[in-house]
């Protein structure tokens, strides 16, 4: 795993194949509210900075961060994120995603091997990205930090501790041979897929840039104290660290995994524990401020921003007689309701406003394995 | 240069139980500092002194007490970490490789490490 200037991660395999490429990234976004509806995908701010733990002064980080090596990334409190996925070639990977140990699609343990049976990974590129936890067939709740400590968190929620925190990934790649095989049938179909695939990401990016002046003069909000200051401190080596709780609900598909198991190379495999720092704790360890605060999705959509929408084209869906966990956890609204703490800093619903409907690439035009 | 390291080892060693010292003056004195390892106040001494090799275990107990990072004051020691010495038995091409990234500018190497390592989680 590295760490390009863009604050990218990138997964490579040069032994599996050149092409065999993974990109992440966190993207700082708006806090959808918890009110009960599902809203529409919410805009990428721009990606969060991350520093290598092992770059760090070991003397400034907590010995078990050392321990597990990976990223920090500096998030304020109730702030979102989600996080995108791309290969440059549109090399498939299998890839795993949890949050304090908690697999995000499915609210299982952790577990390093893939879930075939009860699909607990997503497919790349297919899956382009995931904004928060499945809760349903259709909808996420949305990645929201919360310090570990307050309960809040999915890890809390699930298994009482607030131990890991952060965010983990893991990634297979496709068998070397499959791709070679796939190459070579469809190598003119993947000049169309890739010009496609831009497309998507030239639409986002063409939105953003034309209302970026406008966004940003609201940006400015200083949030944080209020609320650091409503939130019991918590104690112990959860001070230090935040972790994912649910927030407001997205309408958010989950692929169907179409590769077949004998297609991934298991044999190779890397991994990422993405620590999250609050934003103290990220000057502490950098020198360098954070972020700004997002503005408030309200505000955002009174200034006529846009929201998105995206469908998968054969969305998975949780067998009737196994609901997932997740549908079970409380959002930080609803529980720092039953709690009779103030730990969202606004929640005004809007009239959902109409979506930018974002295409997929062309059906004929894919290399993952779809026909 | 055997007695140098050993006297590197034995300054770490003395320099971090002293630190510790200024808050707890008797917990961390050379004796109750022995006493907590299971050696003798003279062998801590010396070990400080760089008048004593210490072993793997002994070192390892020492930087847990101290807050240290045993694995760079294992090659001080002459010491290789027993389960780096039973890689090296199982697969000599690490050898090679150690040689090779012993050349390596420093930012590339942590480059490397960093592409490599899997973290404990």
């Amino acid at each position: 795993m590295d760490l390009l200037p863009d604050n990218r991660l990138e997964f490579a395999f040069p032994e599996i194949h050149p092409d065999a490429v993974l990109q992440i990234e966190f993207q700082r976004t708006l806090r959808v509210p918890d009110d009960g509806q599902h809203h529409h995908l919410p805009p990428g701010l721009g990606r969060f900075p991350l520093r290598g733990v092992d770059e760090l002064d070991p003397e400034r980080v907590p010995t078990h961060w050392l321990r597990r090596g990976g990223m920090v990334m500096p998030m304020w409190q109730a702030e979102a994120c989600w996080l995108r996925f791309s290969s440059p070639a549109g090399y498939p990977f299998l890839l795993k995603v949890g949050a304090g140990k908690i697999n995000a699609v499915t609210g299982a343990a952790w577990r390093n091997e893939p879930d075939f049976g009860n699909q607990d990974y997503v497919e790349v590129p297919s899956q382009p990205w995931l904004d928060g936890f499945k809760t349903d067939d259709g909808t996420v709740r949305q990645f929201v930090a919360m310090p570990l400590g307050c309960g809040y968190t999915v890890e809390e929620q699930i298994t009482g501790e607030a131990w890991w925190g952060g965010v983990q990934l893991l990634a297979h790649p496709l068998k070397g041979q499959v791709w070679q095989r796939r190459m070579a049938e469809e190598q003119r179909r993947q000049a169309e897929r890739e010009r496609r695939m831009a497309e998507i990401q030239r639409q986002m990016a063409e939105w953003l840039r034309r209302e970026e002046a406008d966004f940003f003069s609201f940006c400015r909000l200083h949030l944080s104290e209020t609320i650091t200051r409503e939130c019991r401190r918590p104690s112990g080596r959860g001070a230090l660290a935040m972790g994912l709780a649910p927030g407001g609900s997205i309408r958010q598909e989950i692929e169907r995994a179409r590769e077949r198991r004998s297609n991934w190379e298991l044999s190779a495999r890397a991994r990422c524990f993405v620590h999250l720092a609050n934003s103290e704790v990220w000057r502490g360890i950098t020198g360098e401020a954070p972020p700004t605060v997002p503005p408030s999705a309200a505000d955002y959509t009174r200034a006529g921003l846009p929201w998105f929408d995206w469908y998968a084209e054969q969305p998975m869906a949780d067998p009737p007689s196994r609901p997932s966990v997740l549908r079970r956890v409380r959002s930080v609204c609803q529980l720092s309701r039953a709690k009779g703490e103030t730990v969202l800093p606004e929640n005004e619903s809007f009239p959902p406003p109409r979506p930018v409907r974002l295409r997929r690439p062309n059906r004929a035009a894919r290399l993952d394995g779809r026909r | 240069m055997v007695v140098e390291r050993q006297d590197r080892i034995g300054r770490t060693l003395r320099e971090a139980r002293q630190e510790r010292a200024k808050q707890d003056p008797r917990g961390f004195s050379l004796r109750a500092v022995a006493g907590r390892l299971g050696v003798s106040a003279t062998y801590l001494s010396l070990v400080e002194r760089g008048q004593e090799r210490p072993t793997e275990a002994f070192l390892r107990r020492a930087c847990t007490e101290l807050g240290l990072d045993p694995e760079t004051l294992l090659p001080l020691a002459g010491r290789l970490a027993a389960d780096v010495a039973q890689s090296l038995i199982e697969r000599p091409e690490l050898v090679e490789a150690v040689r090779m990234l012993r050349a390596m500018p420093e930012p590339e190497l942590r480059r490397a490490v960093r592409r490599i390592r899997d973290g404990e989680w």
